[in-house]
């Protein structure tokens, strides 16, 4: 072929050269801190001049709003038939269901809340237009699996616009409750507490 | 392929000529050694050792060189027939061996120290082997051996040998199996090599077997695919993960295909409605109908294109994941081939050492067996083996004097059998004298004589597992029987497997372990109970039976039906399971029957979902020891499943049925003041357990009993007791795993315990008092009235 061959091609191997050290740098496998510091860092609330700003997975338990901090939320996604597990199995600890090729516990999140006049869900019928989700919260080895009726997104919602739960709230809803935040509609999100949700759905299991 | 290799050094190149032409030397000489008459091997063992010489050669490794060269020539003499190839030869020979392996285990910084050092050794082997072969091993007999100790001395000094070496190099702990060759050294008393050889096998890594199967053939450089490399099992388990879920999101896009096929029949049903409409009005239609009808074969051909086209991407999607599925699988396998490479060797020299004759078959080689397994096994039969040419076989003379060809034979087998994997090792030496094991377990005071002369042969045999069981000289038959079957056993209970140890005095012995093939995959029957699915492993099962519910009779209240003679009393599983029980079936019935023997029970189920391999997957251990439950695992169809714990479930249905606890008939103990306190022991043998619950029951105890510690673990997690009194060694759930989590059980954590064992080392005992026992006995308490004072105090302390 013609001369200038060699000169073009020079810039083009080292350009492939950095690519591949840089896809390498990118591809590389995560090891368990490093996600967990990522995780921390992505958790911590954004600040912006007009305030913090939190993010929360806000989703709908009946008529309810709820929210969990982003960071506590490990993945949502579609329904899928819960196993009961004899002796084990209760008002709260629902079973086991295969999430995406892993089993995880499933825990009735309106259980703890002592949402009232709650019928029993039915996961394992999911027509395409069901809106409810699994959504899975807590850390790595330690998740549950929770349905919810609706998921709405993340939501990032300032600070400063929430206010501690009232006296007056049922008590058992109270106690998982961190934060009251009034939405724009008029609708009232109630922000959960992941650990303390997690305490009491392993006290469930005892 | 030199571009490959462009990144290696000389010696790295070296090294793994020189590891992979040691192998072909090391399996030709015994191959030769067996069969001296069949020269086929000769050729293969001059071409290995011409091309250590070549290599060599090219990086100046003078010593190496010279030794490579003189066995050449030697094998040249050997294939002409000019010199006979005796034991003693092949013992020189092979310490060539060693030497060449040794180098192919330096690194390159150690190789010139290594040179130094071994020159000199190097330069003696050469020229002994370029002497004439030792007259005395003319013709090839076991009788030589290198320090000339007669052949009877031998069984007296060998446990002190063979456990000598073994313990040097690594104590308690069992060595690898490449132990063999460089640290069977000092096993073999060879003056002139042991100073230089044993530091290096300390000092370098051992030579690492390479993973091909052995074989005789020369040239054969591992081919590359075949290697193994390391993954982490987290890794490889959420790989199986995915490639399960993408095995089942395949099939589930089968439907698709389905509702493409609807959608055409919809759309004929279309075309033929215009077609009538236009029929009908012929006129108005007649400009547009051409048109209509060319639509209408495009459309149908398109979408036919796309059912065809879909069709044929989901059926390779399929196949693909399926594959991949049984490739990640797959990859825990190895053949048993693998695990057994250092064997044959090991047993030629200890033969040799002892001046015994064996002969060695290794069957089922090709024997798919779990890598985990594999390496487990390792240790436990490296322990067997030795066993077995130490103290099994005995001297030619004795066996021809028993009127038994002179040459002993071991043989090491591997199969699968009822879903699980059965490794046996067997010698026809002299077998295990049982009333020398009865002796000795009174002289050591682990049993009253009564118990002793009641014991099984098999409970007998237990005995032979503990540790240290059989050190003392003064039990000659069995002498050394117990180096290391401890740690047999200990590897087996570790994966839910059992050991067996069968003998015919004066003819075999055999130890026969039953392992899981793997512990990862299960062949399982489901069935729907209460709804959702369960999985019950064939090896486990019975019969799967249906029966019409008229064939069914009620005695004494409960459900029977009569199989093959025998009474099979029917449970509901949903029933003990403590699932809410579906209408009962009317017409026929599905059962599981389970157990054994005349204990046979049947389950009735919703119904039978067929066969399936099953992943397993731990229970989340937040989820603590379900019962009736082992493990979980995920259907073809994606849905989550229990498998169930036949043996658990077993005891229970025993409970149920014998105690009437099902259909609400039991009937309660009234909790009186003056209630006696209750008892559970915990122990495998049944002769011990008896024993205990007479002495408890004498004393006027409740005694309940459990089989091994997680039936113990079940019946403490289910009654109240008082106290436990446990064994340490049972299978499935050992007695200080059981003490622990009695330890951490909030309701439990005050519960004294007595352990009760053979063990009576002090580490055995600082082990369970560590775990959290009140106190510990040897079993030779029963002799006084040791046991009934510590159960009586800690009853009075604590109760």
């Amino acid at each position: 072929m013609s001369e200038s061959d060699p000169r073009a091609k020079t810039p083009a191997t080292a350009a492939a050269g950095h690519e591949g050290a840089m896809s390498r740098l990118l591809d590389r496998p995560l090891d368990e801190d490093e996600v967990r510091a990522a995780t921390l860092r992505v958790e911590q609330p954004l600040t912006s001049a007009d305030g913090e700003l939190v993010s929360l997975l806000a989703f709908r338990l009946d008529d309810e709003l709820f929210g969990l901090p982003a960071g506590d939320v490990v993945r949502v996604t579609h329904l899928a038939p819960v196993h009961r597990i004899p002796h084990r199995t209760n008002a709260v600890i629902r079973g086991l269901c295969n999430v995406e090729g892993e089993l995880l516990l499933c825990a009735n999140l309106a259980a703890v809340l002592e949402l009232p006049n709650r019928e029993a869900a039915d996961t394992a019928s999911a027509a395409p237009t069901d809106r409810r989700r699994i959504v899975v919260l807590g850390r790595r080895a330690d998740s549950w699996a929770v349905v919810a009726d609706e998921v709405l997104g993340v939501m990032r919602l300032e600070a400063q616009t929430f206010l501690p739960p009232p006296v007056t709230v049922h008590k058992a809803r109270q106690c998982f409750t961190r934060h009251l935040v009034p939405l724009p509609d008029g609708r009232t999100l109630a922000v959960l507490d992941a650990i303390r949700l997690d305490a009491g759905f392993k006290a469930a299991l005892s | 392929m030199s571009g490959d290799l462009a990144g290696f050094s000389m010696f790295e190149l070296f090294k793994a000529e020189a590891e992979t032409h040691s192998r072909t030397l090391s399996d030709g000489l015994l191959a030769l050694e067996a069969s001296p008459d069949d020269l086929t091997h000769v050729e293969g063992l001059m071409r290995a050792a011409h091309s250590i010489k070549g290599a060599a050669r090219i990086l100046q490794l003078d010593p190496l060189v010279e030794l490579a060269h003189a066995m050449e020539d030697c094998f040249v003499a050997v294939g002409k027939g000019d010199q006979p190839l005796p034991p003693a030869r092949v013992d020189q020979l092979l310490r060539g061996v060693d030497l060449f392996q040794a180098v192919g285990a330096l690194s390159e910084n150690q190789l010139n120290g290594w040179l130094e050092a071994n020159r000199p050794v190097c330069a003696a082997l050469a020229s002994e082997v370029r002497q004439p072969p030792p007259p005395s091993a003319l013709p090839p007999s076991p009788a030589p051996v290198p320090d000339g100790r007669p052949p009877e001395s031998a069984p007296q000094d060998l446990p002190s040998a063979a456990s000598g070496s073994a313990a040097d190099s690594a104590p308690q702990t069992v060595p690898p199996a490449s132990d063999g060759s460089p640290g069977d050294e000092s096993g073999r008393a060879e003056p002139a090599l042991l100073s230089q050889t044993a530091p290096l096998a300390a000092g370098g890594p051992p030579p690492a077997p390479p993973s091909p199967p052995a074989t005789a053939s020369d040239s054969s450089s591992p081919p590359p695919d075949d290697r193994a490399v390391p993954v982490s099992a987290a890794n490889l388990n959420r790989i199986l993960q995915l490639a399960s879920e993408s095995m089942i999101e395949a099939r589930h896009l089968q439907s698709m295909t389905q509702s493409l096929q609807r959608l055409r029949g919809l759309g004929r049903q279309l075309f033929r409605r215009l077609d009538q409409v236009s029929a009908a009005a012929p006129t108005e239609a007649g400009a547009a109908w051409g048109e209509v009808k060319r639509l209408q074969e495009g459309w149908d051909r398109l979408l036919q294109e796309h059912a065809s086209g879909l069709e044929a991407a989901l059926w390779h999607s399929e196949r693909t994941s399926t594959a991949l599925y049984h490739q990640v699988l797959g990859s825990r396998m190895r053949p048993f081939s693998e695990g057994t490479t250092a064997f044959p060797r090991l047993i030629r020299d200890l033969a040799r050492t002892l001046g015994k004759r064996v002969t060695f078959d290794i069957q089922g080689g090709s024997v798919a067996v779990d890598r985990d397994i594999l390496r487990k096994l390792e240790a436990p039969l490296n322990h067997l083996l030795r066993n077995c040419v130490d103290h099994g076989l005995e001297p030619p003379e004795a066996r021809l004097a028993a009127g038994k060809p002179e040459t002993g034979r071991i043989v090491l087998s591997a199969r699968h059998h009822a879903g699980m994997l059965t490794v046996e090792v067997r010698d026809d030496g002299r077998g295990i004298d049982p009333d020398a094991v009865r002796r000795k377990v009174l002289d050591r005071r682990l049993a009253t004589p009564e118990m002793v002369a009641n014991l099984s042969q098999d409970e007998l045999f237990e005995f032979l597992f503990l540790p240290g069981f059989t050190t003392a000289k003064a039990v000659t038959e069995i002498s050394g029987r117990g180096v290391g079957l401890d740690v047999v056993q200990s590897m087996v209970q570790e994966v839910s497997g059992s050991v067996r140890v069968e003998s015919e005095l004066g003819r075999s012995t055999s130890f026969t372990l039953r392992l899981p093939v793997t512990l990862s995959v299960v062949r399982a029957a489901l069935a729907e109970i209460a709804g959702e699915p369960y999985a019950f492993p064939l090896s486990r099962l019975q019969r799967i039976l249906r029966v019409d519910a008229g064939d069914c009779r009620p005695v004494q209240g409960r459900q029977q039906l009569l199989l093959d003679g025998h009474s099979v009393g029917l449970v509901s599983a949903a029933e003990i399971l403590g699932l809410p029980e579906p209408p009962a079936a009317s017409g026929t019935l599905s059962v599981i029957v389970l157990g054994e023997g005349e204990q046979l029970y049947g389950l009735t189920v919703d119904r039978f979902l067929g066969e399936q391999g099953l992943v397993v997957r731990q229970l989340d251990a937040r989820l603590g020891r379900v019962p009736h439950i082992s493990a979980a695992a995920i259907t073809e169809a994606g849905a989550a499943l229990l498998i169930v714990d036949v043996e658990d479930l077993l005891r229970s249905l025993q409970q149920h049925l014998t105690e009437g606890r099902l259909h609400g008939l039991r009937q309660r103990r009234p909790d009186a003041s003056g209630r006696a306190q209750r008892v559970l022991v915990v122990d495998d043998s049944i002769t011990v357990r008896e024993v205990e619950r007479q002495l408890l029951k004498a004393q006027g105890y409740d005694v309940d009993i459990a089989v091994d510690g997680r039936d113990g673990w079940t019946a403490l997690s289910a009654g109240r007791y008082d106290l436990l009194v446990t064994d340490v060694d049972m299978p499935r759930m050992n007695g200080i795993e059981l003490i622990r989590a009695v330890r951490a059980d909030d309701r439990l954590a005050d519960l004294p315990v007595i352990v009760v064992s053979y063990k009576d080392r002090e580490q055995d005992r600082l082990l369970g008092l560590e775990a959290g026992a009140n106190a510990y006995l040897t079993k030779g308490s029963f002799h006084d009235d040791t046991f009934i004072t510590a159960v009586r105090e800690l009853l009075e302390v604590l109760g």
